[in-house]
């Protein structure tokens, strides 16, 4: 018993806990935290139940992307881009050979588009299904993570025989992709976006039309579309406010002008609103999945470029943008003619929907609606790190 | 067995036989519960391991007298109440006190775990324990008022003899069939004492960070784990002894435990939680109604 520390004696342990003055008191949500999305943390000012000030906390995972990236030969940063967004790597690694392509004028075969597309569509679907993992988890519905993140790993079984690497696929090659698609690949895509599909149906009963989840977050996070706009939101968030802003429509590029889709939207854009869009997305997705793997065509996949180590790019610089499943992602790149890149700058969606909006949304919010706000804009914090 | 030897060997085999039938029951309920969620899930007595590792935790931190005193409260209270909850066998202590003291008794832990967590003041906690307390207003006015109306029905407030009565007249005389409404409302109010979901607004963790847990490690959280293993059987057999006639052997009783558990736990898988203004609003609206109106029609019919 001589060995047990007696400490608090009474006194608050938290600064802010006692402080009878203005009864507020601060809280913390993450970084070690079920209700924290990621490596990431939010310091908030309460009152009651009701939270005065939101402030989130950044630099967990700080490896300065963009700084690195100047380090580097051209080649050894596609290893480095996809790790910007763990959930949702592919837009990283497609900008940046896009944006390396525009400076270089590298031409990308035709069937290599078409495997980009296939890539970014079914790393779309992954990533929302994490997504509703992670959104019921806030709302305690713990059956529907092991769900969803369970039918992801049959996209990433897809992943890991395409590229070797389930997570990170380092597949997106200036010039096209590393691989060909292997025998039997298409069938066994088709099957799985079968299988998404029939689970859809469950994930409605389940979570989509659950009571408690319409009564937890119909209504709740509300960010109204001026202000969606004003404040930069993109993707699923801002087509939650009824504006159908995608860049895949507005501005295509790869092949999905052929292609077509529609372009969810909601009009309450609430936390509920949000959510359903991204479920409507995956339904979208499998419709564009399954017309890519019927209109590829035959021919190569990767216009080689000469040895990395000594691959000189132009000078010049180019701005490329990509709709990933967080919203907009859009890389400007300068090149002054080295094996290096001059300058890389990395426009996620996430430092708009997981630091300004949230922390402006979090502001009269109550306590247990603020993990599922933050799920609700579904940020990457690692690419706030960027 | 409620007399001489027999008795005194049930009084202190009582609280060990009641730990496992929690462990065992605990462990049903993470492997069922994992089956719904397509996972493997747990071996069936991960409970005892969990109590095993964390009673052999070293205690390095306390946070004072009253914290180690509420450890106290939290596991002496549910142990003293078990003892009046007649089981199969063992009803020895139920002639000493009815229903009523049952209820008393069982806010003890809650009271405990209050002046234990707020000792250590840490906000988390601290709401954690606001919650439990709200949550009182929601689901022990339901059952309160459920058993009012039994008790108006039969004449007596004894939990014993309640369960002798039923078990006479046979199923049709059970509570959940004779009074369908109060055996309806009592089930809404047996899952928020449980704080299963969708009630299950004390731990949140991604809330609240599991609230009144927050603070505690090693021993401590071993003291509420072996709490929740010893008040879950007991806080079924309250709900079986009104609504399902008790049981007169332990294979009945098993049964009845297991089954009425796992729709507990159905529940819990397939809904999230409520908020705890949204949970009170419910028990307000629908489970203490019903048992209003039962007991009213209990009134009507002359009793």
């Amino acid at each position: 018993m001589s060995d047990i520390v007696t400490i608090n004696d009474g006194k608050a342990i938290m600064p802010g806990a006692n402080a009878p003055e203005n009864r507020e008191y601060n809280m913390f949500i993450g970084p070690n935290h079920p209700g924290i999305e990621g490596n990431f943390a939010l310091k908030l000012s309460i009152e009651g139940d009701i939270i005065q000030k939101a402030k989130t906390e950044a630099g967990f995972l700080h490896r300065g992307f963009e700084k690195l990236m100047e380090e580097r030969l051209f080649i050894q940063n596609i290893a480095i881009v996809c790790r910007i967004c763990v959930p949702d790597p592919d837009p990283n690694e497609e900008n940046y050979a896009r944006a390396i392509e525009a400076i270089g004028g590298i031409e990308v075969p035709r069937r290599a588009q078409f495997i980009r597309v296939l890539v970014l569509e079914l790393s779309r679907i992954a990533s929302h299904l994490f997504t509703f993992g992670g959104h019921a988890g806030t709302i305690g519905l713990y059956t529907m993570p092991n769900w969803s993140i369970s039918d992801r790993d049959r996209v990433l079984d897809l992943f890991e025989e395409l590229t070797g690497g389930r997570v990170y696929h380092i597949f997106n090659m200036p010039g096209g992709v590393r691989r060909d698609l292997p025998d039997g690949f298409k069938n066994r895509v088709r099957d799985v976006m079968d299988y998404v599909e029939s689970r859809l149906s469950e994930y409605d009963d389940l979570f989509f039309n659950n009571k408690i989840l319409l009564n937890r977050a119909v209504g709740t996070g509300i960010l109204p579309v001026d202000k969606a706009i004003a404040w930069g939101a993109t993707g699923p968030n801002l087509r939650a406010a009824g504006f159908a802003h995608d860049v895949r429509k507005d501005d295509p590029y790869e092949v999905y002008e052929e292609l077509e889709f529609d372009v969810p939207t909601a009009a309450d854009s609430d936390a509920y609103s949000r959510l359903i869009v991204r479920r409507r997305e995956i339904a979208e997705s499998i419709r564009i999945v399954r017309q890519v793997l019927d209109k590829i065509p035959e021919g190569p996949v990767w216009n080689k470029q000469p040895n990395p180590l000594k691959w000189r790019v132009p000078a010049g610089d180019a701005y490329v943008r990509t709709e990933s499943s967080k919203g907009e992602y859009a890389y400007y790149m300068v090149s002054d003619g080295g094996v290096r890149p001059y300058r890389v700058h990395v426009r996620g969606a996430s430092v708009t929907h997981g630091v300004h909006i949230l922390e402006n949304m979090l502001a009269g919010a109550r306590i247990e609606d603020a993990s599922q706000i933050m799920f609700s804009l579904d940020a990457c914090p690692p690419e706030v790190d960027r | 067995m409620n007399s001489g030897i027999g008795l005194i060997v049930w009084i202190i085999a009582y609280p060990f036989v009641s730990f496992f039938l929690g462990v065992l029951l605990g462990g049903y309920g993470r492997k069922l519960t994992a089956r719904v969620q397509r996972r493997v899930g747990p071996t069936w007595i991960q409970p005892l391991f969990d109590v095993i590792k964390l009673m052999t935790k070293q205690t390095n931190i306390s946070h004072g007298y009253m914290h180690d005193v509420a450890m106290m409260m939290l596991v002496g209270g549910t142990l003293m109440t078990m003892y009046f909850v007649p089981v199969p066998g063992f009803h020895y202590f139920s002639q000493f006190g009815d229903y009523i003291v049952v209820m008393y008794l069982l806010l003890v832990p809650p009271l405990g775990m209050a002046l234990g967590v707020g000792q250590t003041a840490n906000p988390n906690g601290s709401i954690g324990i606001s919650r439990a307390l709200q949550m009182l207003a929601g689901y022990e006015i339901t059952l309160v008022m459920t058993f009012i109306g039994f008790a108006m029905k039969h004449g007596t407030t004894s939990m014993y003899e309640l369960m002798k009565l039923q078990q006479a007249g046979g199923p049709a005389t059970w509570g959940i069939f004779a009074e369908p409404l109060l055996g309806i409302a009592a089930l809404f109010a047996l899952q928020g004492m449980l704080n299963e979901k969708p009630f299950e607004v004390i731990i949140a963790p991604h809330e609240i960070a599991t609230g009144p847990m927050t603070e505690m490690g090693g021993k401590y959280l071993g003291m509420m784990f072996i709490q929740h293993l010893i008040a879950l059987p007991m806080e079924l057999t309250i709900f079986m002894n009104l609504f399902l006639g008790g049981a007169q052997s332990w294979v009945e009783y098993v049964v009845k435990l297991f089954v009425l558990f796992t729709l507990v736990l159905v529940v819990n898988a397939v809904y999230g939680r409520f908020k705890t203004d949204g949970a009170l609003r419910f028990f307000w609206k629908l489970p203490l109604p019903l048992a209003a109106l039962g007991v009213v029609m209990i009134m009507a019919n002359g009793m």
